[in-house]
């Protein structure tokens, strides 16, 4: 490879994408070619500095998810909807069209071959536990709360099937209940051990959740107020609002709104939110913060030791230096703990307080104002007037050029009125 | 390139399959982690930020409605990006009719170094990010996806729909052009 060609290389040797063989052939050019290293301390300027400019940028706005999903809700109502089945299909290849025939094959056989073998145990009795006989899969739970099942679900599964319960006779063992069926709750925490219970509230995640509603209202200005009284009463806060007045009709009135409320009582909020109009899309959504909390909270901890130990070292210093040096890396110390405390407090906050964005549309688009009768009259007066006048303006003008266009017309009038006088004479 | 290689690349397939199935929540999975890099990105392209978020919002509306068209040969990103600099460019033509798109200038240039070509590693990062708002959008996106997105030729190539030589020869010329910008604003050593 010569020169020029591993100038092009280098953009992609700084962010790492080159196939090894070009790799070993820039690496071996940057140790002989003082240009080509050149050209690579700036192409990795370059790239800092857009790593920079993409930290320090502005984001779009919060509501943006809402509103699309405001727009999916209205393309969805505007036209018939495309089904999974059918969005599913069109995404297959031809190959795949084909191949798709057979499970539909393989089904009827299956019909027909089971049609008459039936199946009479319905119900399994087990000791303690009454099993529900529909199998609920986790995306089944998750389309029907729109929460991510909370990963208490998970030690709880477990520490049933560690716990000794004898299956006496039973035909399904405890775990395989734990893990495919759903269980009767009450049933559940009596079996547990009350430490147990204890111990899964005290472990229970601590958990930001976000809630983002799109409704649609009778009048958005009466809902922006109600949705001030839900935010006061479920003690929380209005934290923005984007209000959008349309000037043209036709267009509906829209409004985005982002409410913190407490986290207990989100729920509340959010289905109080819900009744105040029509909900034509909600979501809810959770992230575990519990270990970057921990984490947080045992650094801290043993930064503040730190912090301690070396205070005592700072008694124990004579010589000046050393008092400078570990005031020094006090102050380091200090700054580390400060910033975690800042970032844990953040934490603890978003975690008791949860944000819910709303969008909220008008039913009905801005329509155009009905104007009383007299006013229809007066209007029609008016244009009737100005009707008039343009009509006298037009008529005026082309009389005037008429007019102007004389020295044309009144010599050419003449004569043909002398030729048609000459001519009837001599006929005469 | 192994799309399964990278969990954060799988798992960004994954909700890329449960949106094409209708998935909301992880539509907004996919939505949180896309916006604000795309609304940089288009931003970077259009220079106005509410075009820029108009635009943003019609990717992720597109990703919504071809979710089940994406065929995993490639990865997320590179099909998400893909959309967005289409959509980007279109707001840019309907923006500007008259925009007159740079092309590929014939022959490559004289690869001698002239004055100029020590302005970028002498200028501080804020005569860097105002030069590299005056670059051309097809400048600017080949090297954003470059140095931001870490893509390779090939991943640019499939994103802004041009040849891989064609992708060199921007890149070289960005630069180029960089320079060229800094120097006509007497900007030298001003490194902090």
């Amino acid at each position: 490879m010569n020169h020029d060609t591993i100038i092009e290389l280098l953009p992609w040797y700084v962010n790492g994408t080159l196939a090894p063989h070009e790799r070993a052939a820039v690496e071996s050019e940057l140790a002989s070619c003082p240009r080509c290293a050149a050209e690579l301390e700036e192409l990795k300027r370059l790239h800092e500095t857009l790593h920079q400019m993409d930290a320090d940028a502005p984001g779009p706005s919060e509501m943006l998810f809402a509103r699309t999903l405001a727009r999916i809700d209205q393309r969805r109502a505007g036209q018939k909807p495309e089904s999974a089945l059918r969005r599913w299909w069109n995404g297959l290849p031809a190959l795949g069209r084909a191949a798709a025939f057979m499970p539909v094959a393989l089904v009827i056989a299956f019909i027909l071959v089971t049609r008459y073998a039936a199946h009479p145990v319905r119900e399994v009795p087990l000791k303690g536990v009454t099993v529900m006989q529909t199998p609920v899969s986790e995306s089944e739970t998750v389309a029907q709360n729109g929460v991510q099942p909370a990963p208490a679900a998970a030690p709880l599964a477990k520490t049933i099937a560690g716990a000794p319960a004898p299956s006496r006779g039973g035909e399904i063992s405890p775990t395989i209940v734990a893990d495919r069926y759903s269980v009767n709750k009450p049933v559940m925490e009596a079996a547990a051990p009350p430490a147990l219970a204890s111990r899964l509230r005290a472990e229970r995640p601590q958990l930001i959740r976000t809630g983002s509603i799109s409704l649609i209202v009778p009048d958005v200005e009466r809902a922006i107020g109600q949705l001030s009284a839900i935010a006061q009463t479920q003690f929380g806060d209005v934290v923005s609002l984007t209000d959008e007045t349309p000037s043209q009709p036709g267009v509906r009135h829209t409004a985005g709104l982002q409410l913190s409320v407490p986290a207990d009582r989100f729920d509340q909020s959010l289905s109080s939110i819900a009744k105040l109009g029509a909900v034509s899309s909600r979501t809810i959504g959770a992230e575990n913060v519990s270990d970057q909390i921990v984490d947080a909270q045992a650094r801290l901890r043993n930064l503040r030791r730190t912090e301690t130990d070396m205070l005592r070292i700072l008694d124990r210093a004579g010589k000046i230096p050393d008092v400078l040096e570990v005031t020094q890396q006090i102050a380091s110390v200090r700054e580390q703990i400060e910033q975690l405390d800042g970032q844990l407090q953040s934490l603890q906050h978003r975690v008791a307080y949860s944000t819910i964005s709303i969008y909220i549309q008008d039913e009905k688009p801005i329509a155009a104002v009905e104007p009383s009768t007299g006013t229809q009259l007066n209007d029609a007066w008016q244009a009737a007037q100005r009707n008039v006048r343009a009509f006298s303006i037009a008529l005026a003008s082309r009389v005037l050029g008429f007019l102007a266009f004389a020295p044309y017309w009144v010599p050419a009038t003449l004569l043909v009125f002398l030729i048609g006088y000459r001519l009837s004479r001599r006929s005469s | 390139m192994d799309t399964e290689a990278d969990p954060g690349q799988a798992r960004e397939a994954q909700w890329l399959r449960l949106t094409a199935g209708g998935d909301r929540s992880a539509f907004e999975q996919l939505f949180r982690a896309y916006e604000h890099r795309l609304y940089r990105y288009v931003l970077g392209l259009v220079r106005d930020p509410r075009t820029a978020e108009e635009v943003t919002g019609d990717v992720l509306l597109e990703v919504w409605r071809s979710a089940a068209r994406f065929r995993g040969h490639s990865r997320v990103s590179t099909w998400v990006f893909g959309i967005a600099h289409h959509k980007a460019v279109d707001a840019l033509r309907r923006s500007a009719p008259a925009h007159v798109e740079i092309g590929e200038l014939a022959q490559r240039p004289d690869a001698a170094r002239g004055p100029e070509e020590t302005a970028l590693a002498g200028s501080d990062r804020r005569a860097i990010a105002a030069a590299l708002d005056e670059l051309t959008p097809e400048h600017r996106a080949v090297l954003e996806l470059t140095f931001l997105n870490g893509y390779s030729q090939a991943e640019i190539a499939a994103t802004v729909r041009c040849p891989i030589n064609t992708v060199k020869t921007r890149v070289f010329y960005a630069k180029q052009q960089l320079r060229r910008i800094l120097e006509r604003r007497g900007v030298r050593s001003e490194m902090p």
